[in-house]
């Protein structure tokens, strides 16, 4: 089996001042009925370098409950992973107070 | 089109003639996933992020164009398709395959838009005519090329 590669790393946006928003985004996948299982899961264990069991945990919080919280982070880093997760074309949003 | 093995270096598919020239001309309406309905949030009450959003749009986009830079020159060279006897071999190197992975899936996602986003029922049900067999063969060879290069990943 091979090793886990680097997570792709997309061209990060401009510095951001620090606010009361930076105290916590959630990043969340959203089910779809289009993408594969094992496609899904791949993708949690490129973007966050998580072993294959907890990709496929949080793979089948989202077939089971149509979503899952996968991350809280800073405004810039839940960003960040949003922009990575769409660009695999997951339905991945980031959402304040979650 | 049969998985044949994945070694140190590439995984291997074996594909007939006509299965090639499919795979090589839906490979070229890359990519396919429309940009503009791209959110960073589903809230309503986010206007901070309207900014970040056109930032997520262009940043995909640019990504996308690099992509297909990358599809050209691949499929320009003579070691990803190889004839064998009277087929053909897709070697897709073991450096490649997040990247292909995610080229296959932009044409099923972008197949299964075109089809205006059908549940997998609705999909069962949909009727083979001039306007859908072309994104359903698309998905239904975008998503067997994806299982074969999951396989034991």
């Amino acid at each position: 089996m091979p090793t886990t590669e680097e997570p792709l790393v997309l061209p990060i946006t401009q510095a951001k001042p620090q606010s009361e928003h930076d105290s916590g985004y959630a990043v969340i996948c959203w089910d779809d009925p289009i993408n594969l299982m094992d496609y899904v899961t791949h993708v949690f264990q490129r973007v966050f370098g998580w072993t294959k069991e907890r990709a496929e945990h949080h793979m089948m919080e989202v077939h089971n409950n149509g979503r899952s919280l996968l991350v809280r982070e800073t405004l810039e880093k839940a960003e960040h992973f949003v922009h990575q997760l769409q660009s695999y074309n997951l339905q991945a949003t980031m959402e304040r107070g979650e | 089109m049969r998985f044949l093995e994945r070694s140190d270096t590439a995984t291997v598919i074996a594909i007939n003639e006509t299965e090639t020239t499919f795979l090589k001309a839906t490979l070229s309406k890359y990519p396919l996933v429309t940009n503009e309905n791209r959110e960073l949030t589903r809230s309503d009450d986010h206007d901070e992020l309207e900014e970040d959003t056109e930032l997520l749009r262009s940043s995909i986009k640019e990504h996308t164009d690099q992509s297909k830079t990358k599809l050209s020159e691949w499929l320009a060279s003579d070691k990803i398709f190889t004839p064998k006897d009277s087929e053909w071999l897709l070697n897709v190197p073991n450096e490649d395959l997040d990247w292909f992975l995610q080229i296959l899936n932009d044409l099923r996602v972008g197949s299964w838009q075109q089809l205006k986003c059908p549940s997998p029922e609705e999909i069962q049900a949909l009727p083979l005519t001039p306007e859908t067999v072309e994104p359903l063969w698309t998905m239904e060879l975008a998503g067997l090329l994806q299982s074969f290069l999951l396989r034991n990943h």
